[in-house]
């Protein structure tokens, strides 16, 4: 098992035109890596490089200080995978990928996979896919799409179009995922990952940033320009300077902090 | 490079797109049946290719994309080229101007048109259906809005094709029904998505009032003037010289 995936000054390109700046960055496992920046700014481009997809690319990737070699070790699911489904029951969706490796264990492997995306498999397993909910079938979709259990998970916008309770649920399931393996998620939903990150990379116009989550919010709070966090966070965090630690953006946390009584599960740790 | 509209400004681009479909259809005709032999038919091409820059048409992307059929070319050549018996490197480049020719003509047609004037162009040519009751307008808007939507789709396919093999899935393994099979993954998300854009569509359409039995405006109109009847003149010079050729 690898710790930690390494990005030393990845340039990408498409058909020759530079996207970005260079990026350098280490993402680590344990808690969530997050990538942010505006549509356009190469953030799935990125993601698809590092899966070995997108070879336009210079720089090296390393896992553990070593070469990193993508094939079979990184799964990547894409902006709306339910998109992806071509089935006719979750079970034979969420199977697919190890049926083709002719995996002797698929059913057990397959069930296991997705109870931890929190999809009740007795329950589901017959089902179409179309007879889900929203969320249910992003769920399916994004356990179908990493079910190899590779060492390394890329998510490109696992929140989107989801509701708050929906993109709450899922949030936490990433961070349990994260635990014991790499995951790595572009989004621009941060409000529901933000407690559960590690390190934020920014791809912006001027610069790549790559900092723990404390430093990101602070910079955030610090410099309008930098990354828009959401209006009443900002303005509530504008009664009283910043001192060493930064309130979750949780309502709960922040109208602690203002009072004066937050204790330490209501502030943001650093990665 | 895609080859789609480029604007520009010459009598080309300015003659009525009911003419311009014509002459399009009247040089590939010219490319395909032609019996002049190898000099005439490189000398139309170099013709066409010269007036194309002329009229300030964008041939860059019409001359690299030449480049995607070379299998087409090399196929029909050899198979032409072995036509009479033993093998004949004359009817083999015949074979493969004929096809550029036919190629670069329908690339030039679609660089010089609009989706108005491409829309125009159907309906006058499915006009005379209207005769037997069939709705001219009608096919010419499935005519247009199918190839608008071609490319959209064909990149979505990619992109699929890219998704699915990211989640384990393996294209262009086995024969007959297994190679069926092994494009299911591929297939039914297009297929799927194209229909919810379809509706989509349809949907955005009925809310902005469209009907297309009803009669509409034109934004463009688009007139008959001195250059349009000095091509047709040319047109109907050259098959009156072929004929004439023909019968003497
Ligand atoms: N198929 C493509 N061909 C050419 N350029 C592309 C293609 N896809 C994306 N790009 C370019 O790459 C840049 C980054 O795209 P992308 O990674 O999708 O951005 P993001 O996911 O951050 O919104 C875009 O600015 C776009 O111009
Ligand atoms: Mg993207």
């Amino acid at each position: 098992m690898i710790n930690c995936l390494e990005l030393r000054e990845i340039e990408l390109f498409y058909k020759n035109r530079r996207i970005g700046d260079k990026i350098s960055c280490r993402f680590e496992k344990g808690r969530v890596n997050l990538i942010v920046g505006r549509a356009g700014s190469g953030k799935s481009t990125l993601l698809r490089a590092i899966a070995g997809f997108h070879k336009e690319f210079s720089g090296k990737i390393f896992a553990d200080d070593m070469s990193f070699d993508s094939e079979g070790r990184i799964a990547l699911a894409f902006q709306n995978p339910e998109n992806l489904f071509f089935n006719p029951s979750v079970g034979d969706e969420v199977c697919y990928a190890l049926i083709q490796k002719d995996d002797k264990e698929f059913r057990q492997k397959g069930i296991a996979w997705l109870e931890k995306w929190g999809i009740e498999a007795s329950a589901f397993w017959k089902k179409h896919p179309f007879e889900l909910s929203g969320g249910e079938k992003r769920k399916v979709a994004l356990s179908a799409c990493t079910v190899l259990l590779p060492e390394v998970i890329l998510l490109d916008e696992p929140l989107a179009g989801l509701d708050f309770q929906g993109r709450e649920k899922l949030a936490g399931i990433i961070s349990q995922i994260a635990r014991d393996h790499i995951v790595i998620i572009v989004t621009h939903d941060p409000e529901n990952l933000i407690d559960l990150t590690g390190r934020v990379l920014f791809i912006g116009d001027q610069a790549v940033e790559f900092k723990c989550v404390n430093e990101f919010i602070a910079k955030s709070l610090q410099e309008p320009d930098f990354y828009p966090l959401p209006d009443w966070y900002v303005q509530a965090m504008e009664q009283k300077p910043i001192k060493k630690h930064i309130p979750r953006l949780r309502a709960e946390s922040v109208f602690k902090y203002l009072q004066g009584t937050a204790e330490d599960a209501d502030y943001l740790f650093a990665g | 490079m895609q080859i789609t509209y480029s604007p520009a400004d010459s009598a080309l681009y300015r003659l009525n797109p009911f003419i311009k479909g014509l002459g399009t259809l009247f040089i590939i005709l010219l490319f395909s049946v032609t019996m002049q032999g190898l000099f005439s038919l490189f000398f139309s091409l170099v013709l066409t290719i010269l007036l194309a820059i002329l009229f300030k048409v964008e041939l860059k992307p019409i001359l690299i994309s030449i480049e995607k059929i070379w299998l087409l070319l090399l196929l029909v050549g050899i198979i032409q080229g072995f036509s009479t018996g033993n093998f004949n490197p004359e009817s083999l480049l015949i074979a493969v101007i004929r096809i550029i020719g036919v190629f670069v003509t329908s690339g030039i047609f679609v660089t010089i048109s609009s989706q108005s004037e491409l829309m125009y162009f159907w309906e006058q040519s499915f006009r005379p259906l209207n005769l037997f009751g069939f709705q001219a307008r009608e096919l010419a808007l499935v005519m247009v809005i199918s190839v608008r939507f071609l490319p959209v789709i064909l990149g979505e396919l990619d992109r699929i094709r890219m998704a699915q093999m990211a989640r384990g899935a393996r294209f262009s393994h086995g024969v007959g029904l297994k190679a069926v099979k092994s494009l299911m993954p591929l297939l039914i998300p297009t297929l799927s998505l194209a229909i919810i854009r379809a509706e989509d569509l349809a949907l955005a359409m009925e809310a902005r009032g469209y009907c297309v039995s009803r009669q509409r405006t034109r934004y463009n109109h688009f007139s008959i003037g001195f250059f349009d009847i000095f091509v047709c003149g040319i047109m109907l010079g050259t098959i009156l010289a072929y004929v004439l050729q023909i019968r003497f």
